[in-house]
């Protein structure tokens, strides 16, 4: 018996591969696997409809689970790859075990870049990519009264415009001097700066973010529920010292091809490179928003 | 619960109950009904759910928006008259019996 294709990845693109095989007439096993503990979803929901609750986690699968069985595709949900063993042409899982493959698909994605700064590790600092993480955002965004965004991409956006409409205070924080810059023109960028600052989302561009300040942990004590403030009354509290001044030039602060990190901070507090109220009085490149 | 009836190209018709508020599009993808692949997720940006709505029912949908429109003219099919995406018609009581057609191929 052919050992057949072995996709690992249960994301859209390893989703698709085996769906697409079955589809164009391929008879031998299909196995599809991944890290992930469910059956193949749909991320972009992950950023809006999903939070907002107009989706739930059975609407967002790519198709119902009798379709894996219908199509006699193995799918093997939370298991992770360890090695490829291409002598002997198959794959070994973390937990044990061998696959054996004729053909071997690497559908794996991308990962978040985490943040490498001072508070980092606090609670409430967020990464968005998975669902698990999703449904944790999702969770914290009801108790939570003040968000902040770190990257004003695509996802960044859509996760401020959630939050937003759920009347949450929303502060999008991007490196580069515009929003969206890697994907869309100027004025098409302007255009989404208008438009979710129209809204009341508090949009800073050409801000890197250098420190998090808060109470490590999960106890909320005063001092840390003060810090729970937003961006924007922490730097007018932060003493001089504890404001980093290293605002970055545009054009260095990525590396191509990286996916950016979409980093949502609930509770702690954000520690901006300049205090907010500088960069409005400086004109060029921040406005009073 | 109101039906659906999804005909595919080579005219094997296919009945499905579907709650009200659901799309046409989830449906197919619910109850395995081949011929629509939705790759956008049902967000009106792929075109992959194309169906030519049977004349019938066509004056009861509400009629596209303006991005339906545009992205109905970049169909795989050719587009006709009663073409619509599957992803913007939700079901309701008065579309009891609806009956889709499904192109040859989606992209």
């Amino acid at each position: 018996m052919p050992a057949g294709t072995v996709i690992v990845g249960t994301g859209q693109a390893g989703f698709q591969t085996a769906a697409s095989l079955r589809a164009e007439g391929y008879l031998e096993p299909i196995t599809l696997i991944g890290e992930e503990p469910h059956i193949p979803y749909q991320r972009p929901p992950l950023s809006k409809g999903f939070l907002m609750g107009k989706q739930d986690t059975e609407s967002i699968e790519l198709r119902p689970g009798a379709f894996y069985h219908d199509h006699q595709i193995n799918l093997i949900a939370g298991r992770r790859i360890a090695a490829i063993e291409c002598a002997e042409r198959r794959v070994r899982l973390a937990a044990g075990g061998r696959l054996p493959y004729d053909a071997l698909v690497l559908a794996v994605g991308a990962r978040n870049r985490t943040l490498s700064i001072p508070g980092a590790d606090l609670d409430g600092v967020l990464y968005l990519r998975s669902l698990e993480e999703s449904i944790v955002i999702k969770e914290r965004l009801a108790e939570a009264e003040e968000i902040v965004v770190i990257g004003g991409g695509f996802i960044g956006l859509e996760l401020a415009a959630a939050a937003r409409s759920l009347g949450k205070a929303v502060t999008v924080i991007e490196a580069l001097p515009r929003l969206m810059p890697r994907v869309v023109a100027p004025v098409i960028s302007d255009f989404f700066r208008e438009l979710h600052t129209s809204r009341g989302v508090n949009v800073l561009c050409g801000c890197a973010v250098s420190e998090i300040s808060g109470a490590h942990g999960r106890r909320k004590n005063l001092r840390h529920r003060r810090l729970c403030r937003s961006s924007q009354s922490i730097c007018r509290r932060a003493r001089p010292a504890r404001i980093r001044s290293k605002c970055r030039r545009s054009g260095t602060m990525r590396r191509r091809g990286n996916r950016r990190p979409q980093r949502v901070l609930l509770r702690a507090a954000v520690v901006l490179d300049r205090p907010i109220r500088d960069q409005a009085a400086d004109g060029g490149a921040f406005r009073r928003i | 619960m109101p039906k659906v009836i999804y005909v595919s190209a080579n005219g094997a018709a296919r009945e499905v109950e579907v709650p009200v508020g659901m799309t046409v599009m989830a449906a197919a993808l619910k109850n395995g009904v081949d011929g629509i692949l939705a790759e956008c997720g049902g967000v009106c940006m792929c075109s992959t759910c194309h169906v030519y709505v049977d004349e019938k029912f066509f004056s009861k949908l509400p009629p596209a928006k303006d991005t339906e429109e545009a992205v109905l003219d970049i169909a795989a099919e050719e587009r006709q008259p009663t073409s619509r995406l599957s992803c913007q018609i939700k079901v309701t009581e008065d579309l009891d019996g609806l009956i889709v057609r499904l192109p040859e191929k989606q992209r």
